[in-house]
């Protein structure tokens, strides 16, 4: 396990939410696991930015949430993407995707 | 009822908060504690990681609120414009509302002075104003004779005791001629 631990860039974690929880219905517990394994134990979402980041594209109309019981039987709190946190998602990746070229291209520039 | 609704909904929403963050402090103890973590082990470090659930509370109540601030002004953008496209309705309403508002401040103010207000000397609880009843005569609210003012002043159940008698007067200052009200009145009248 790599101990170096990357802080995520401001304005990408919602973009990391909305892409994990794209790939099914998710409590907010499961999404900090995800990131952790997906990322390879480099990137660790605290849940102090975790949940308000949630509420937030809750209420922007970006995730739908459900109450239902999830694996331990206990009911959670389980999140769904809407057909706006799609097209958003959508949005944010190409515009993440068009800042990663460019800026590779100026550090791959030879001196 | 929209308030109480408004209520039950903020309650209900803080106590969903508060089983979402629950599932999330649970969960996270038991995969620990399948991981060889002794059970208060497990709860101790996971309230380490978790730093304050009530901060993260108020972070996630933070952001509704702004929500509903942005909802309010949208609203009050989509009240202008409604004024604007139809003025003459919208005029009727604004002064019917300043037209009832103006009035009810009004009629308040006078009974705010009249009524409400304690009377402008220290102490006014302890004031009081003694009118003679004469039933024989049919006298309700009568004035006081000065034998009875002589005994309420001897009685020594009123610190002081003054009567006064009201008469009419014209007052002249140089070409100018004005009816005032005047008034007579004993000494104790002006007792602090």
């Amino acid at each position: 396990m790599p101990s170096e631990k990357t802080d995520l860039l401001q304005g990408t974690l919602d973009m990391l939410i909305l892409k994990i929880v794209a790939l099914g219905a998710i409590h907010g517990y499961a999404i900090s696991q995800r990131m952790q394994q997906i990322s390879g134990d480099v990137l660790q979402v605290q849940q102090g930015s975790l949940y308000p980041a949630l509420h937030r594209l809750e209420n922007r109309g970006w995730l739908r949430a459900e109450w239902r019981a999830s694996e331990s039987g206990r009911d959670a709190k389980f999140y769904t993407l809407t057909k706006a946190g799609r097209k958003q998602l959508d949005t944010e990746t190409a515009q993440w995707e068009r800042l990663a070229e460019a800026i590779g291209s100026i550090l791959r520039t030879a001196e | 009822m929209s308030w109480m609704d408004t209520l039950f909904r903020r309650q209900r929403i803080d106590r969903q908060l508060a089983d979402e963050l629950e599932f999330h402090i649970e969960s996270r103890t038991r995969d620990l504690v399948e991981t060889g973590v002794p059970a208060a082990e497990a709860r101790r470090r996971v309230r380490m990681e978790f730093g304050g659930t009530e901060s993260v509370k108020d972070d996630c109540r933070d952001v509704r609120r702004g929500r509903f601030i942005e909802e309010l002004f949208k609203d009050l953008r989509y009240a202008l414009r409604v004024f604007r496209k139809t003025p003459a309705f919208s005029l009727a309403a604004i002064c019917t509302l300043a037209l009832g508002i103006g009035a009810c401040a009004a009629v308040f103010t006078v009974v705010d002075a009249v009524l409400l207000r304690p009377l402008p000397y220290p102490e006014p609880d302890r004031l009081v104003k003694a009118l003679t009843k004469n039933p024989q005569l049919g006298v309700k609210n009568g004035p006081t004779s000065l034998p009875d003012y002589l005994d309420w002043r001897d009685s020594g159940v009123f610190e002081s005791v003054g009567i006064y008698v009201t008469d009419n007067a014209v007052l002249s200052i140089a070409a100018q001629s004005e009816r005032v009200v005047t008034a007579t009145a004993t000494d104790g009248s002006w007792r602090p």
